[in-house]
This record gives structure tokens, sequence and C-alpha cells, in this order.
């Protein structure tokens, strides 16, 4: 099931890939540079559903203690990462070119920056702590803390003055339609599969690095 | 068009680097069966 979820997310990839650079036109106002919005927002997305997803694991994990709980959560936490880290990068892509900078203090782009801060910080808890019943209750906690910061991105540019468009889709009256609007769409539904196949492969792989530590934790005790 | 392809090529090339260094280090640490034990 894992793997048919990659391939869909592939597959849809490469559409949105073909349609966001060939298929779809140019925008009135922003020209080519329109063609980032079937990547960018779709990356901002899957960033809110993977960091919400390990605060919801961190909750679970507070609750039951099942350890598998604590590995979903790590697990998403550093896919979230990278999607948080390409979100900023292909925002400042396009931010170069249409307001003149690559980075400006906006109050979504720091808002976005600190939860990129809070779940890298969340990731270096996690390396800094020993023992596995003690990282996994701390980082959870951090986990819960950092997710606080979504609805602040996410609300960013109702709440402030910025330079951010507002919502396009995610409205009662979407500002996209068409073939745009349907390219829009695929890009938020191949990437969700992407970051679905990515979170599973590395929760299985935090199982192992688990199995590994404790391994090699009882070999140098051996040795001693 | 350059900052376009510029997005286009980072976001990929993102996920795919990530991705191979998941699977790589899965390879790495997944059990091998019993038979190839020694030659790991």
């Amino acid at each position: 099931v894992v793997n048919a979820i990659g391939v869909l997310g592939l597959g849809g990839l490469i559409g949105t890939v073909m349609l966001g650079l060939g298929t779809t036109p140019p925008d009135r106002v922003q020209g080519e540079l329109v063609r980032l919005i079937y990547i960018h927002p779709p990356l901002a997305w899957t960033t809110y559903v993977a960091f919400a997803v390990s605060a919801f694991f961190a909750a679970l994990f507070l609750w039951k203690g099942n350890p598998k709980y604590d590995r979903v959560s790590a697990a998403s936490a550093e896919v979230g990462v990278v999607f948080c880290a390409l979100t900023l990068v292909t925002g400042s892509i396009w931010g170069r070119p249409t307001w003149g900078v690559w980075w400006t203090w906006d109050a979504r782009l720091t808002s976005t920056a600190l939860l990129l801060a809070l779940f890298a910080g969340y990731l270096a808890l996690r390396r800094s702590i020993v023992d596995p019943a003690a990282r996994a209750k701390r980082s959870a906690i951090l986990a819960l803390i950092a997710v606080a910061d979504i609805p602040l991105v996410h609300f960013s540019v109702k709440l402030w003055r910025t330079l951010h468009q507002q919502p396009t889709l995610l409205r009662p009256d979407p500002q996209i339609a068409g073939v745009q609007a349907w390219t829009l769409v695929l890009g938020f539904m191949s990437m969700t599969l992407v970051y679905v196949w990515l979170a599973a492969r590395r929760s299985r792989l935090e199982g192992l690095e688990q199995t590994a530590e404790v391994r090699s934790l009882e070999a140098a005790l051996a040795v001693r | 068009m350059a900052y376009v392809i510029a997005g286009y090529a980072v976001t990929i090339a993102g996920l795919a680097l990530y991705a191979a260094r998941i699977v790589l280090r899965t390879r790495r640490l997944a059990p091998m069966p019993a038979n190839q034990e020694d030659s790991r």
C-alpha cells in the first residue's frame, strides 16, 4: 500500500510539473511566475499536515505511552522540516522577481521561519537526549508547543498587513479557475501523497535506528 | 522563467535527495536474510 501511494504521488508530481510548466497559461499580472503557485502552496499545505500529524502522535504518545506513536511523530516532524524548508526556498525564489528581495520580515514569512526553527529545534532535542523514554516525552511536549505556530502562520495574512498574498483556493470565492485550478489541486494531492510515502518510510527507518541504537548500547555495555 | 525553473528544480531535487537518503539508510539498517549475515 505504501509503495502504491508513493507511485501515485510521484505520478501526480510529474503531472503537476508537466501541467505547471507546459499546459497552464501565464498570468496577466504575474506572467510566468504564476507557475510557482502549483508547487509553493502545496509544499506549505504539506508542511501543515506533517507538523499537525507529528503533534497528534505526540499527544497520543503522552496519553498511551506506546513508542510506536513517538516514532511516527518524529518521522512526520523530520519530513515536515524538509517541506517547510522547501516552502521557504520556493517562496524566496518567487519573492525576488516579484517583491525585489529574497527575504523580508513579513508576518507570513517570519512565522513560517519560526515554524521551521521550532521543528528543527525538535529534531535537535531528539538528538541531544540519550534516554529513549525521556527523549520521547520531552520531544512530544515540544511538538505540542511548536504546532501552535501553524494557525499563526495560516492566519498571519489576515491578522497583519502583509506583503504576502491572501489565500487563492481556500476561500468562499476561489481566485483561480479552469486548468490552473485543477493543476493546483493536483499539486496539493500529489504533495500530500508524497508526504504520506516519505513519512511511512521514515517511520520504519526510525524504528530500525532505535533498534540499532539499543544494540550498540548493549554491545558497549558487554565490552565493559 | 529562470526563477520558475529554479523553483521546480529545487523542489524536485530536495524531495528526491531526501527520499534517497531514507531508502539508502533503511537498506543499510534493515536486517538481512540469515545466509547473508556473514558477508555484511
